[in-house]
């Protein structure tokens, strides 16, 4: 066995220096249930320093089913049929993969526990060149949760049929209120 | 406020061709870990994760596996099963372990990695999934069933959020 003891290694860490490629730019965590949660302002804070975001979801919904539910998310408050995205999953152990076009949101499959409890399970959401005018928003999130009846994981590719800079993200549940204690960080990303 | 996200935690590469890693006394200093793991040629294909060395039957897991087709793997156990590589080594996995620091929060693993044969492997877990007490994690431990190969690195670290 080899050990590697931290407490040595700090030091290193400390001394290896250089840019810094991502960052932590800001977290949601509610303290009371909600139907939501909205980061709003992000091209206009952040589009002059990155290129791509990270967000990192930890949510649950207030029911009472002991099964994963799905996160929801819109761009820039839009409710068109303006989203779409294709996903494949490990569902409780069955393959499953579906391919959906025009819906009015974004969809995360089975990464929100239906039980109450905002922590068993998560969805990383890569939001690819999300400021840009020219290049329509898309994404890959890599997703799952378990719990002691179900447990899932996925990975979606979507789209947003809009050339629009990113500027707003609101999230909510495909069933109930968000739970306390839900809590969404969101990452930005320097590229080309 | 923006600040860096990622800070190096501790790094180990592989010699004398060990048969588990350990990383101890991990700092409570962040929001979750992320373990940057490569294994060189001819590596055991399996390594096997047990967070806090608690071996107990407290892991789950899901798996989609790709290659030429699409496989999946379901697995409750004593620990966690990442793919080192999936055929002839030469392979990379990134591991997050999110929340691990506090009493409150069940610990979700998520893994992804691919391998010079064009395999890849992501996989999503939880510890503690029989919703037991839930305990801080200090510790992180690779196991394989083969020695692990000289050369291969494991990377630590800190991830704010």
């Amino acid at each position: 066995m080899s050990l590697v003891l931290l407490g040595i290694l700090n030091s290193q860490a400390a001394a290896a220096g250089g840019a810094e490629a991502w960052d932590w730019l800001e977290t949601t965590t509610l303290t009371s249930s909600s139907a939501d949660i909205e980061f709003t302002n992000l091209n206009t804070t952040y589009a002059s320093d990155y290129d791509h975001l990270l967000v990192r979801a930890e949510t649950g919904n207030t029911g009472t089913s002991n099964y994963q539910q799905d996160l929801l998310f819109r761009i820039n408050g839009d409710s068109g049929t303006n989203y779409d995205h294709n996903r494949f999953m490990n569902q409780n152990g069955t393959i499953a993969n579906t391919d959906v076009a025009g819906q009015t949101y974004a969809l995360i499959r089975d990464c929100v526990p239906g039980d109450g409890d905002p922590k068993k399970g998560s969805a990383d959401i890569y939001l690819m060149d999300c400021f840009s005018t020219t290049k329509k928003s898309h994404w890959l999130a890599i997703h799952g949760g378990a719990t002691s009846s179900e447990s899932a994981t996925g990975l979606t590719a979507g789209n947003f049929r809009s050339t629009s800079a990113l500027d707003s993200l609101l999230f909510y549940s495909s069933s109930n209120n968000l739970t306390t204690g839900s809590t969404i960080s969101i990452y930005g990303f320097k590229g080309a | 406020m923006a600040e860096p996200a990622l800070e190096l935690i501790g790094t180990y590469v592989a010699s004398g061709s060990p048969s588990s890693v350990s990383f101890t006394s991990i700092p409570a200093d962040y929001k979750h870990l992320r373990l940057e793991l490569w294994c060189s040629s001819l590596a055991a294909r399996t390594w096997y994760v047990t967070l806090n060395n608690d071996t107990a039957y407290v892991y789950i897991f899901r798996s989609l596996l790709f290659s030429t087709s699409l496989s999946n793997s379901n697995s409750t156990g004593s620990n966690f099963g990442v793919y080192a590589h999936r055929s002839g080594g030469n392979g990379g996995t990134t591991i997050d372990i999110k929340n691990y620091a506090d009493t409150v929060t069940y610990k979700n693993i998520s893994a992804r990695g691919g391998d010079y044969g064009g395999n890849g492997v992501h996989t999503e877990g939880m510890y503690d999934y029989n919703e037991g007490t839930i305990t801080a994690v200090n510790r992180v431990d690779f196991s394989a069933t083969t020695a692990i190969n000289d050369g291969s690195t494991f990377a630590l670290f800190g991830v704010k959020g």
